[in-house]
């Protein structure tokens, strides 16, 4: 069952639902006011990657990805428009780029910051750490873009 | 044979005999000696300071961890080894980690220029420990503290250490130990038998252009060497010295006084650094070595070269007379050299120093032995001992037992033999200062027994306030 609209106007800051415009409800759920909108009914953002607290309705896992505030209907507007195709790259580039950040995050290979990924990912490799394989290849593929060989903090010129 | 702990005293007053002829000359040909180097890891190739330590740390603890995860297995059977993260309570594991000193006295540049302890610097004081210190244990993500069997006093910060012990339940943050260990001793290269006696003499801390110099005895020291001194079955003896190894210090303290930054221009524009000076002599002392024997330099404290370990060598235009020969090798401080087939490997004395500085440990040779131990020569980089920020790789970590491991510029010689557990047998040896001792240390090849010669010269003091009358 399909319940097509958008957000209450308090909770549109919510990217992907706004941009969506789907908000898909297992038949199980009654529709009631409070759970018209079952993937939003919690208003508190969760953080980036958190698990969704626990509510006393079964409702589908929800990832919140970053909060857009303002440019939630702009984006709405922009992605509607766009084609499909660069879509699903987009998302491919940000699965990749999800990847790499992972990779830094991973503190078991060691400090991630004033090291280039790929001098990173090698360390690791000679400590027998088995680092994943298809990081080396994102960072060898993209070789010249620093989003890809430097690390997630390379902007922050304080930190190194 | 003249050089060892129980000379054979043959040929007594021989040369007071006159029935020798005059016109005996013979020549002596001194021993060849092969040397080798293996100080490429020490030598810093680019200069980029823009690196955080962490890594050096990252490295250290990620090599050692291979080592100590078998030698903790061997030692403690089947306990499990856990990271810090996933410690249950009360659970009997072994953890992996490098030690942190946690020390309230320690020269903190935090506190230095904090505003609210009004700037005062904090005073320079031979020891930096007190009986409040704690140790922490460090792995990658989290750290803990560290009672029970590991001893704060003789622990210094950057040791990677594995500890067997629980956390219990009721003392939560706190890490129980029972036992702990260290790397296993590497493999040790067989040492080569030599059918002959080959020596090396050991000598540091000449402290030239100093208060301290002894010329006298350098010079003495400088024809001994070189086969001026002595009766023939002394010069056959000094004939067997394959090779000198000159251990940090070779100029003074106070050479490198900084008065002229501060002074005005005007006052200080002719006079010339003190180290000058003592470089020229340096340079004209070594050139008559080398001309005879195999010398290998080291850069030490307050010599001419980075401050920072590993120092890199003295630059040749520092010694340009002497460097034209190729028995001069000017080596990085650590030194990795093989003479003979024989490993030797040894420092300045800095690293025995900091660990001096920074735990309740009198005896050098024993600080020396525990960084043997430890697998580590420089444990203190770069906490509190200067070092360059390595990336690639832990230079100091000892991958290879040596056979003979020196500490130059110490206050008295002391040398020892230290096996190991599977048969590796290492001559730990402190080089006492020339400058204040005139010792110098002969070590054996063949039988790696190690003797101190000394130098010494008495000069009748001359007191200078009654001068002799002047003929006006």
């Amino acid at each position: 069952m399909t319940i097509y609209g958008l957000p209450p106007r308090d909770q549109r800051g919510y990217h992907d639902l706004a941009s969506a415009g789907h908000i898909i409800l297992t038949p199980t759920q009654p529709v009631g006011a409070r759970t018209v909108l079952g993937c939003v009914s919690n208003p508190r953002p969760l953080g980036h990657g958190a698990k969704p607290l626990p509510t006393e309705l079964s409702r589908p896992p929800f990832v919140q990805r970053k909060r857009i505030a303002h440019k939630s209907k702009k984006a709405a507007a922009a992605t509607d428009s766009s084609t499909p195709s660069t879509s699903t790259v987009d998302v491919a580039t940000k699965n990749e780029h999800d990847v790499l950040k992972q990779f830094d995050l991973t503190l078991e290979y060691g400090p991630c910051i004033g090291i280039s990924r790929l001098d990173r990912w090698e360390r690791a490799e000679r400590h027998g750490l088995q680092p994943p394989k298809e990081v080396k290849d994102l960072i060898n593929s993209h070789a010249s873009d620093p989003l890809y060989t430097e690390c997630l903090w390379n902007d922050y010129n304080t930190l190194k | 044979m003249i050089y060892s702990a129980t000379p054979l005293v043959e040929n007594v007053q021989s040369f007071m005999t006159t029935d020798t002829p005059a016109n005996v000359t013979s020549n002596l040909n001194r021993v060849a000696s092969q040397v080798q180097y293996k100080n490429d890891r020490f030598i810093v190739k680019d200069r980029s300071f823009n690196r955080q330590f962490a890594h050096l740390y990252a490295e250290r603890l990620m090599t050692m961890r291979k080592r100590l995860t078998k030698a903790a297995t061997e030692k403690w059977g089947s306990t499990p080894i856990r990271k810090l993260h996933e410690l249950v309570n009360d659970e009997r594991c072994i953890v992996i980690g490098t030690v942190f000193k946690h020390m309230e006295l320690r020269p903190n540049i935090l506190k230095e220029v904090s505003e609210e302890h009004n700037l005062m610097p904090q005073p320079v004081r031979s020891r930096y420990t007190d009986t409040k210190d704690k140790l922490i244990i460090e792995d990658e993500l989290q750290r803990i503290f560290v009672v029970g069997d590991l001893k704060c006093e003789t622990s210094v910060t950057g040791v990677v250490v594995a500890v067997l012990g629980k956390e219990p339940e009721d003392d939560k943050g706190k890490f129980h130990v029972e036992d702990y260990c260290y790397q296993q001793l590497p493999p040790q290269v067989p040492r080569p038998l030599l059918e002959q006696d080959k020596f090396i003499l050991f000598v540091s801390g000449f402290e030239l252009g100093g208060r301290e110099e002894r010329p006298f005895q350098m010079q003495l020291l400088a024809d001994l060497i070189c086969g001026q001194l002595g009766d023939m079955d002394q010069q056959e003896a000094t004939a067997a010295i394959c090779h000198v190894v000159v251990a940090g210090n070779s100029l003074s303290e106070s050479t490198q006084d900084r008065d002229t930054l501060t002074k005005a221009k005007y006052l200080s524009k002719k006079t010339s650094a003190g180290s000058v000076e003592a470089v020229k002599t340096l340079d004209e002392f070594l050139a008559q070595l080398v001309t005879s024997v195999d010398v290998t330099i080291l850069p030490g404290e307050f010599d001419p070269t980075n401050f920072s370990l590993p120092q890199q060598p003295f630059h040749q235009c520092m010694l340009p007379v002497s460097s034209r020969y190729n028995t001069l090798h000017r080596q990085t401080n650590p030194c990795d050299l093989t003479v003979e087939g024989l490993r030797i490997m040894g420092t300045a004395g800095q690293p025995v120093e900091d660990i001096y500085r920074f735990s309740e440990m009198e005896d050098r040779l024993a600080m020396l032995e525990n960084t043997l131990v430890w697998g580590h020569t420089a444990p203190t980089a770069p906490d509190t001992l200067a070092c360059y920020p390595f990336v690639k790789e832990d230079p100091f970590i000892l991958s290879e037992c040596p056979h003979i491991y020196f500490a130059g510029c110490q206050q008295e010689y002391k040398s020892k033999i230290f096996k190991g557990a599977s048969g590796q047998e290492v001559l730990l040896l402190t080089v006492p200062r020339f400058s204040q001792s005139g010792t110098a240390v002969l070590v054996n090849l063949k039988s790696l027994e190690a003797q101190p010669i000394s130098f010494y010269s008495h000069f009748p003091i001359v007191d200078e306030s009654v001068s002799p009358e002047v003929d006006k």
